[in-house]
């Protein structure tokens, strides 16, 4: 977004008050409304799209597939891939390796394996496809939160035979038509921009403009999790963040965090 | 030989339908009125596909600016969960190039550029799910997105594929029966029997194309009617919207 000086100088100064003036009037931590759908492709386990009132689109896919538990400990497979799409954005773009890298370590260690363990030697794994197919704020939290209700929402054929196969080699087989759904937790992303001495979460993209810096910081569970990491939300203006703005913008994300949850669950 | 019986003698075929008929066919235009000049929501089957149309506007480099017309920019990502296993597509795969080339051309033809000379029109797309009928189903929503966009055109360009199986034409065929039946894909030049785009990527007996591409054309006229009655819908309610303020 191009902004002129004046409009960045009004915006600056609106956004640095106490209480800061938002341009769409919300409190500091307040996020834009959002539109969620669930469950409309056929040929994947759990689907998910998430629209922003800015027009803001990411659709999630999740599939499976059944592998051998050896391949992961052997370090030859892993138990979720991530694969992010950016209309308009190389896939070899430094911006979505940086994307993919962040959600896969985050996927990977917060979905556990006994969520996704079928018998002694196969286990399911998910391949978690995304496409943002319009964007004009940092997409992570929209990334995260689309793939959260994806998850959430995801349902694996029923295993019909025996779990225990450590004796006896035999392929798991399925029930015909019965699914279950899968129980797991979800870890979702903030994003806080950094606007002088104030924090505001989910910045749209004149806020991003504006912004001094950003951190995104992970929740899963009541916590705060890694990452906790600055993001450039603009080209050019960048300032370094006081230590007491990052322990701020995480006791505003431990607060938020709950809520979120909630209301996303209520989604469903 | 086909583990599927393709087309029984009752006449019926893997998902039921008889010779002539189409597969459900439902759209929607100005699907994202947000982030795009013109937008579409196509459903042919079980395939689903997302166009985005932006433009015409400046281009983004002088080289790719004609002082005479509009130029087309297609970008066709098909995703890897589209089809029943997952499979990672590259957008610079030959089979995915030929297919913006050949849509190029074709809507190089039917939108009336030399209205838009030093422009650039931008068309996205994304095929959520595919059981067959990949290019009719793209030339079908690019053509509701530009209409919803504005962009002149000299008419619908409406597009469904045939096949010619046992000596009986087949319309509208889905994944498994595209894997077996050598088939056509033909784009119709709104009611007329004119065609814009005809792809034969197999073969098929000379005398028997005539029948083939007589049922297309056909599946062709009904797909435009639907279409032009989504158009409709949707301009009724843009007037409708008008007419209360």
């Amino acid at each position: 977004m191009i902004l002129s000086v004046a409009e960045r100088s009004y915006l600056y100064e609106s956004l640095k008050q106490s209480p800061p003036i938002r341009p769409d009037g919300r409190s500091v931590k307040q996020f834009r409304p959002i539109q969620t759908n669930v469950g409309f492709l056929e040929s994947s386990n759990g689907s998910a799209k998430i629209t922003l009132s800015d027009g803001s689109e990411c659709i999630v896919s999740i599939k499976s597939k059944v592998i051998e538990k050896a391949s992961i400990e052997s370090g030859r497979d892993t138990l979720v891939d991530v694969d992010i799409e950016v209309a308009g954005q190389r896939d070899d773009s430094s911006f979505i390796l940086n994307l993919i890298s962040t959600l896969k370590s985050i996927y990977s260690n917060y979905i556990s394996q006994e969520s996704l363990s079928l018998t002694n030697r196969f286990t399911y794994k998910l391949f978690i496809d995304i496409l943002v197919i319009s964007n004009y704020s940092y997409p992570l939290t929209l990334i995260s939160f689309t793939s959260y209700l994806a998850l959430k929402n995801t349902y694996l054929p029923k295993l019909t035979s025996s779990v225990d196969d450590k004796e006896i080699e035999e392929q798991p087989t399925f029930h015909d038509y019965e699914f279950v759904k899968l129980q797991i937790q979800v870890p979702i992303i903030f994003t806080v921009a950094i606007i002088d001495n104030n924090y505001i979460i989910d910045p749209n993209s004149q806020e991003m403009e504006v912004s001094d810096n950003g951190i995104i910081i992970g929740w899963y569970d009541g916590n705060i999790i890694s990452p906790i990491e600055n993001v450039k939300l603009n080209d050019g203006n960048s300032k370094s963040i006081k230590p007491e703005l990052i322990i701020k913008s995480i006791e505003l994300v431990k607060s938020l965090g709950q809520s979120v949850i909630e209301s996303l669950n209520a989604a469903e | 030989m086909s583990r599927f019986e393709i087309y029984s003698p009752e006449g019926l075929r893997v998902d039921g339908r008889r010779w002539n008929e189409l597969r459900r066919f439902e759209c929607r235009i100005n699907t994202h009125p947000d982030s795009s000049d013109g937008s579409s929501y196509v459903e042919q089957g079980n395939s689903k596909v997302i166009c985005i149309v932006n433009g015409p506007m400046e281009p983004s480099s002088k080289a790719e600016m004609s002082t005479s017309k509009a130029t087309l920019k297609i970008s066709l990502n098909v995703t890897p969960f589209s089809s029943i296993d997952r499979k990672k597509r590259s957008k610079n795969e030959r089979r995915i190039q030929e297919i913006v080339t050949s849509l190029k051309r074709t809507f190089e033809q039917s939108i009336i550029v030399n209205k838009y000379p030093r422009t650039t029109i931008s068309i996205t797309l994304h095929v959520l799910a595919l059981d067959g009928g990949l290019l009719s189903s793209i030339t079908n929503a690019i053509t509701l997105a530009l209409i919803d966009a504005g962009i002149a055109m000299y008419d619908y360009i409406s597009s469904v594929s045939a096949g010619f199986y046992n000596n009986t034409p087949l319309l509208d065929l889905n994944q498994l029966e595209e894997s077996d039946v050598s088939f056509l894909t033909i784009g119709v030049v709104g009611k007329s029997e004119k065609l814009a785009l005809l792809l034969l990527e197999n073969k098929i007996p000379l005398d028997q194309l005539e029948s083939v591409l007589a049922i297309a054309i056909a599946g062709g006229h009904r797909i435009r009617d639907l279409m032009d009655k989504e158009v409709r819908r949707h301009g009724d309610l843009r007037l409708s919207k008008l007419a209360n303020k």
